[in-house]
């Protein structure tokens, strides 16, 4: 919150915070610019970090992730179809479009890998329909105006810029929902663990809580995006990093730790990209991807290199 | 039923017909298990004694017929409720990550306890007792990755045993163990029969082991039941011949007094 223009010192935070001092610039900068881009990312970090242990666990495949699902792209093309053809809706509704196309995406890839040859059925299939939905966001923002088109570019590179408390407010009922049905999941993947035969003589319903899983993940996903775009690889590191910095497997541990780390690492990735290079912004998308990508390569070139049996 | 009223089997197969890619695996296959005993599913590789125990398991479902569980389809119950009747270990499960024994036998719990709620007072109780039974209370902090098979295998029948049911249903546990690790699964097995009178269906696949420690041997071949006995009953030179393609010689064993072969030569079949 201290940092970027202007400038703001620790005690003049804490004066405009507790006591609502400080001039004007500092007050609107803090408090209507920063401080609900603060908690705008650090609930979106945390339902993505949340998102990729749900996957991750729940197809037991560790590159699972919304961006992968068919869900980030599928919110996304919903998102520039309103954006492009001026649908007429209000903003509050938008999220529910982003929903819809989520869930559609992610629908698609989970009816078309059929059943319970997940793993990488799913994964596979993730990625076309991932290519597919990218390609018709790219055919609509050729049919649009260039105004639109330049704003839906900023809108996908994924972003927390020019975000206020609307956007939380919007957001929020979101999170309160979908975090803690995501850690009420614990049992349920650790169970999961064990292969689906074994997860299924312990009494788990297992096609219906993937399908649970997968519903939570979408909502998750498609609210995040409706917000702040796609934002790529805090699902897909976040849970990665704690397992490899604590060598828990235990998902009662890795998910409220992920969904931590999620916040942590999008409001510092935030905070990059606000200040990097003032005056300009890059969006927070491309950092997380710039940076997510060559870390996840070293995370597996690790694991790899640790246990060449596996 | 031509037996006794107080007899009524306590897990019953009716006509049971499973296909897998329209190629029959099960043909309308019928089975009763009394509560109690120790009922071993032999077989060649494909005959079925896999699918079958799967199918009482309710981990496939038949296209025909039905498994009743206490006089209940088991396709009508919750998985939960069934897995508080019945657990099931599959032919070596996948090893999760960085998971110890403790907690995997933990897991056992899981039909037990709601979704939220922690672990009570009998739980922990039943995690202890599983882990006394199987002798793995010396291994409950180690990593499962970093036992031996034998001791992996027993952790694995502990999580099955803190599941506290009725039914104990195994799927070849002795597989890919020396033999003295096979003993003491097998041995573990007719204990917590005798002991705890838990009912127990176990996939085998070397007969004299199952002679040995079964009440009851079940022979499938081609999806169907062949042979249902005694050791005494099933384990012949005429079975061995049949169903087995072998020339065996049958003998006593001298020490256990249950029958057991010696394999001489396979059996060419002309045309």
């Amino acid at each position: 919150m201290k940092h970027g223009y202007p400038e703001i010192s620790w005690s003049s935070l804490q004066q405009l915070l507790f006591f609502n001092g400080g001039t004007e610039l500092e007050r609107v900068s803090v408090l209507e610019i920063r401080f609900p881009r603060i908690v705008l990312g650090c609930m979106a970090g945390a339902m993505l970090g949340l998102c990729g242990v749900l996957l991750q666990d729940g197809l037991r495949n560790s590159l699972a992730g919304p961006e992968l699902l068919g869900v980030s792209s599928g919110a996304s093309f919903m998102m520039a179809l309103v954006t492009v053809l001026h649908v007429p809706v209000s903003y509050g509704m938008q999220p529910w479009f982003a929903l819809l196309g989520g869930l559609i995406g992610g629908a698609v890839v989970i009816l078309a890998a059929g059943g319970r040859n997940g793993g990488i059925h799913i994964i596979l299939i993730g990625a076309a329909v991932t290519a597919i939905m990218n390609g018709l966001v790219v055919w609509v923002i050729t049919m649009g105006s260039s105004n639109s088109a330049s704003l839906l570019f900023t809108f996908l590179m994924g972003n927390l810029a020019n975000r206020n408390w609307t956007h939380v407010g919007h957001l929020l009922p979101w999170a309160l929902v979908t975090i803690p049905l995501s850690l009420s999941f614990a049992r349920s993947l650790n169970v999961l663990r064990l292969g689906s035969e074994t997860a299924e003589g312990l009494g788990l319903h297992f096609m219906r809580v993937r399908i649970y899983l997968l519903i939570v993940c979408c909502a998750m996903t498609a609210a995040v995006v409706s917000q702040c775009g796609p934002i790529g690889y805090i699902a897909l590191i976040a849970p990665h990093l704690i397992r490899s910095l604590s060598q828990q497997y235990d998902a009662k541990f890795v998910l409220p730790f992920s969904a931590m780390l999620g916040a942590v690492l999008l409001t510092t990735a935030d905070i990059l990209a606000r200040t990097m290079f003032m005056p300009r912004e890059v969006p927070v998308g491309l950092w997380t991807t710039l940076i997510g990508g060559p870390v996840i390569i070293a995370l597996f070139l690790r694991k790899l290199g640790g246990r060449p049996s596996e | 039923m031509k037996e006794d009223q107080s007899q009524k089997p306590l897990l019953e197969a009716q006509n049971i017909e499973l296909r897998y890619n329209d190629k029959p695996i099960l043909k309308e296959l019928s089975m009763d298990i009394l509560s109690g005993g120790v009922t071993a599913l032999l077989g060649t590789n494909g005959s079925g004694k896999s699918t079958l125990l799967k199918t009482m398991a309710r981990l496939l479902m038949p296209q025909k017929g039905c498994v009743y569980l206490d006089g209940h389809a088991i396709a009508k119950e919750s998985p939960r409720s069934l897995a508080r009747k019945m657990a099931i270990l599959p032919q070596s499960p996948e090893v999760p990550m960085a998971i110890t024994v403790r907690e995997l036998v933990e897991q056992g719990r899981y039909p037990h306890v709601g979704p939220l709620r922690m672990l009570k007072k009998q739980d922990h109780a039943a995690i202890e007792e599983a882990l006394e039974v199987t002798g793995m209370q010396a291994f409950e902090q180690r990593p499962l990755d970093s036992l031996s098979g034998g001791e992996r295998q027993r952790a694995w029948i502990a999580m099955a045993i803190a599941q506290s049911t009725p039914v104990l249903m195994l799927d070849e546990p002795t597989t890919f163990l020396d033999v003295r690790h096979q003993l003491e699964i097998l041995e573990l097995v007719r204990r917590l029969n005798q002991e705890r009178g838990t009912t127990i269906i176990v996939v085998l696949h070397d007969l004299n082991q199952a002679a040995r420690y079964a009440d009851r041997m079940v022979v499938l071949k081609d999806g169907r039941i062949v042979r249902d006995g005694t050791p005494d009953r099933v384990l012949t030179e005429a079975v061995l011949q049949e169903v087995f393609g072998i020339h065996a010689t049958v003998l006593k064993d001298p020490v256990a007094g249950t029958p057991i072969f010696l394999p001489h030569s396979v059996v060419h079949r002309e045309g």
